[in-house]
């Protein structure tokens, strides 16, 4: 129970690191970028990804990961979630196919959802992951790309 | 029969009676003078006495005193001078005086004798007129049967001449008016007089005779009563037809006499009022103690009535049959009045039971139709509305009398004003519109959702004649699906989505703590990181399942692909945390899949022959092709499924006997089943001692219909 308690503790933690990591991945060349809407989920992804020694950066929706992109952050692999408001995986993948500075950044899909006949057109598809992830299989993927 | 001789009718002329004279009297000197040698020349008048009398007889007193001068006269004239006759002394004159005053006394008593006889002769001839004006036959035949007399009317009976017949032997000429002939025989035998029918077949007439003793012989009157008798079979004939007709419409006649109360039944009436022939009272009472108790007091008031009013009566009423049966039976009559008073009621009275049954059940249907809760709406083939029960009066809104007649277009929506015109050529055609759910208008403007069952009407010729609608409306049961579905989709949402969301966060955290635990308390993360993918995989099989089940069935994404690439890759996923397990062959079997479904399926297999196959023996994974098909087999060795399991075995829920670790729902070859059967395959279980085969079928052309079962 204990350990629970400090699992909470930490997570509280991770959420307030996480902004800190956001405000420094605008500046920094992020390696993967996440976009999801949830925070715990978000920052635990981050934080995963980070403990394995690379750079991370979370946005909150696709509209938000789009203006960090065209603002100059360059990730060498996105994994995005589809359900999200403001603008939503389906749509994210339509800004990014319709940029063309930004078509060529491979994307993963991330998705809780098992209805896949309804998953975006994805250019430079680089896999498609169902929650819960195969973390193994999404480090292997990320190590591909950035390592 | 008035048949007279030439002579006869010239003698009864005035100038015929005196002619006959001079002729008879030189008769009676020519005959003198031949006789002159034996009776000598004396006595020459000797032979004129008798023709005076003949000459009187004959034509009376005139002609014979003229026939007395006549042969005075010719006698002196003539014979005298000549003679050889003489009358010379006065003796012989003194006889010629004499023969005077004889002959003519002879001239009077013989037109005396003709007077008389003709006075006889009038009578009978007056008599003989008088019986042939008669209609009715008379015939007088002697001892020996010979006929003295027949009338005109008979005459005409036996269709012969007066001449053919009179005097004849009647039982040679008519033998075969056998009964007459025997009547005429006992009337001569015995002085019987007899009265009798005879059919005369030469004539084909019918007489009413009567045979009596006359003084001759017999007697017989003939009254032809040929039309009467003809008149008589009419009348039966007529009868017989009647009764004919009135047991062919099932129906009998009654007469009532009011004054007297008698009551007459035609001999069927008794048989529709369940009597035995003949058995009927023949009284109003005796009548209204067939009718059943209920309906006593109804005849009598109709029957008061009628009589008061002199009107048309009808009713119907119940009949109790000896054997308990209740009948039926209608009757209905006219008063006959006469001075204004009822004297006689008639009519007719006929069975009724079968109509009033079918009457009954006609209404028995009619309640059922006008009770149902569904509306039901009957139309011809051009869509006019013949029948409206009182359901479709609420569901529509328009009352019966005001739909009927009117075009079924009146509760068709405007966007939707044809649909009816191809239900009406389905029917046409003869075919059944089943559960055909639509939309129709209300009369205040509503749509409703409503299911349609349109079956043919047929008429007594088996022609279709138009359609019977049954309506229900389903926009309250629309709404409760609607509401269904969506509680459903939330659910699949939740498990889909909501459900997994966390469990992601669960284990990415797991991953990060273990590199940040002590080691003492890192054995613990791999048991949490295990359950959170059994959960997930649970949450994986609830969600196909609850697709499977209540949803539209599995998805499925098709794409070309190769079965050998999609197992080989299941294959190498389990293989990782298996090792050496596993044996894989396979041939190229390039179709149409949805790989990532195809793969979830290959490896419900694997992981289940893995988990219940005996661990020191191998699964072996092999992928054939077969024209037109692939097939892949998943084999382990182990303990048999038992014979009771294997039947259900591709149901929801099932999991091996005491084996609940098994860390599944007991979905995994339920939802491997389904999405074969979605791929148009089959799979099948093969069991051989302790060899346990599952068999996927697949065919490869691909999938049946995108996004279908």
């Amino acid at each position: 129970m204990s350990w629970l308690l400090g699992e909470n503790d930490r997570d509280r933690d991770t959420v307030e690191s996480s902004s800190l990591n956001r405000t420094r991945a605008q500046e920094t060349e992020g390696c993967v970028m996440i976009v999801e809407d949830e925070a715990d989920a978000r920052d635990a992804m981050v934080e995963l990804i980070a403990g394995e020694g690379f750079s991370a950066v979370g946005a909150v929706h696709g509209q938000e990961a789009l203006d960090m992109l065209k603002s100059g952050t360059r990730p060498a692999l996105i994994l995005l979630d589809l359900k999200m408001p403001v603008m939503d995986g389906w749509g994210f993948c339509e800004a990014l196919a319709a940029d063309e500075r930004l078509a060529s950044i491979p994307v993963a899909i991330l998705t809780a959802s098992a209805i896949y006949d309804s998953l975006p057109h994805r250019r430079n598809g680089a896999g498609l992951f169902t929650k819960p992830v195969d973390f193994q299989r999404l480090l292997a993927l990320v190590r591909r790309f950035c390592g | 029969m008035k048949r007279r001789s030439l002579l006869k009718r010239l003698l009864a002329r005035p100038a015929g009676r005196y002619a006959q004279v001079p002729v008879l009297i030189g008769a009676a000197f020519a005959l003198r003078l031949a006789l002159t040698p034996w009776l000598g020349t004396r006595g020459g008048l000797i032979l004129c006495y008798p023709a005076v009398l003949a000459a009187a007889w004959i034509g009376g007193v005139g002609p014979g005193v003229f026939a007395v001068g006549t042969s005075l006269l010719g006698f002196v004239l003539l014979l005298r001078p000549r003679g050889p006759f003489t009358v010379n002394s006065p003796e012989e004159w003194f006889g010629v005086g004499l023969y005077t005053i004889t002959a003519i006394a002879i001239a009077v008593a013989g037109g005396a004798g003709r007077r008389a006889r003709n006075a006889i002769s009038q009578e009978m001839e007056r008599t003989r007129d008088i019986l042939d004006q008669m209609s009715v036959g008379f015939v007088v035949v002697d001892r020996d049967y010979r006929f003295v007399f027949l009338n005109a009317a008979a005459l005409a009976q036996t269709g012969k001449r007066y001449e053919d017949v009179i005097g004849r032997d009647a039982r040679l000429m008519f033998g075969e008016a056998r009964e007459a002939m025997a009547a005429i025989g006992g009337v001569l035998d015995r002085g019987e007089a007899r009265e009798y029918e005879l059919h005369y077949a030469p004539t084909g007439r019918w007489s009413l005779q009567r045979a009596f003793p006359v003084r001759e012989g017999a007697a017989v009157f003939v009254m032809d009563i040929t039309d009467r008798k003809r008149a008589d079979a009419e009348v039966r004939q007529s009868r017989a037809q009647l009764t004919r007709t009135l047991e062919a419409g099932r129906m009998g006649h009654w007469s009532w006499n009011v004054e007297t109360g008698d009551v007459a039944w035609s001999e069927n009436l008794e048989a529709i009022h369940g009597v035995p022939s003949g058995a009927f009272g023949g009284t109003f009472d005796s009548f209204l103690a067939l009718v059943h108790p209920d309906d006593r007091a109804g005849i009598q008031e109709r029957i008061a009535v009628a009589l008061r009013e002199g009107s048309h009566y009808e009713i119907e009423y119940r009949v109790q049959r000896p054997d308990g049966r209740i009948e039926w039976v209608a009757g209905r009559g006219e008063v006959e009045l006469r001075d204004g008073k009822p004297v006689r009621m008639s009519g007719l009275a006929s069975n009724v039971t079968d109509l009033k049954r079918s009457e009954g059940e006609r209404r028995l249907l009619a309640a059922i139709v006008s009770s149902s809760e569904d509306a039901i709406v009957s139309k011809a083939l051009d869509g006019t509305i013949t029948s409206w029960n009182r359901a479709a009066e609420r569901m529509f809104g328009y009352t019966a009398d005001e739909a009927v007649g009117q075009s079924i277009r009146l509760i068709m929506p405007p966007e939707k004003q044809d649909d009816f015109l191809g239900i009406l050529e389905q029917i046409r055609r003869g075919e059944r519109v089943e559960h055909y759910e639509t939309l129709r208008r209300t009369r205040d403007g509503r749509i409703i959702e409503v299911a349609l069952t349109v079956s043919p009407v047929h008429d007594e010729t088996g022609r279709i004649v138009g359609a019977s609608k049954i309506a229900r409306d389903i926009t309250a049961s629309k709404a409760e699906e609607r509401e269904r579905q969506r509680t459903r989709d939330m659910y699949l949402g939740i498990l889909g989505h909501d459900l997994r969301n966390p469990l992601n966060t669960i284990v990415a955290s797991l991953y990060t703590l273990e590199k940040q635990v002590p080691e003492e308390a890192r054995k613990v993360l791999p048991r949490m990181a295990r359950s959170t993918q059994r959960m997930s995989r649970m949450i994986e099989q609830l969600l196909d399942f609850t697709r499977a089940r209540l949803g539209d069935g599995i998805t499925l994404n098709p794409s070309p692909g190769d079965l050998r690439d999609i197992s080989h890759a299941v294959v190498e996923e389990i293989e990782a945390q298996h090792p050496q397990r596993i044996r894989f062959q396979a041939d190229s079997v390039p179709g149409r899949f949805d790989s990532d479904r195809l793969a979830q399926a290959v490896a419900n297999l694997v992981g289940n022959a893995l988990q219940h196959g005996s661990p020191a023996s191998s699964v072996d994974v092999r992928v054939t092709s077969r024209n037109g098909s692939g097939r892949l087999e998943v084999s382990n060795r182990g303990t048999p499924i038992p014979e009771s399991v294997r039947a259900t075995i591709f149901e929801p829920f099932r999991r091996a006997e005491g084996r609940r670790d098994s860390g599944g729902l007991g979905l995994g070859l339920y939802i491997a089943n389904e999405i074969v059967r979605a791929h148009g395959g089959t799979i099948r279980l093969e069991s051989a001692d302790d060899l346990t085969t599952f068999a996927i079928e697949l065919p490869t052309a691909g999938v049946p219909s995108p996004a279908q079962k």
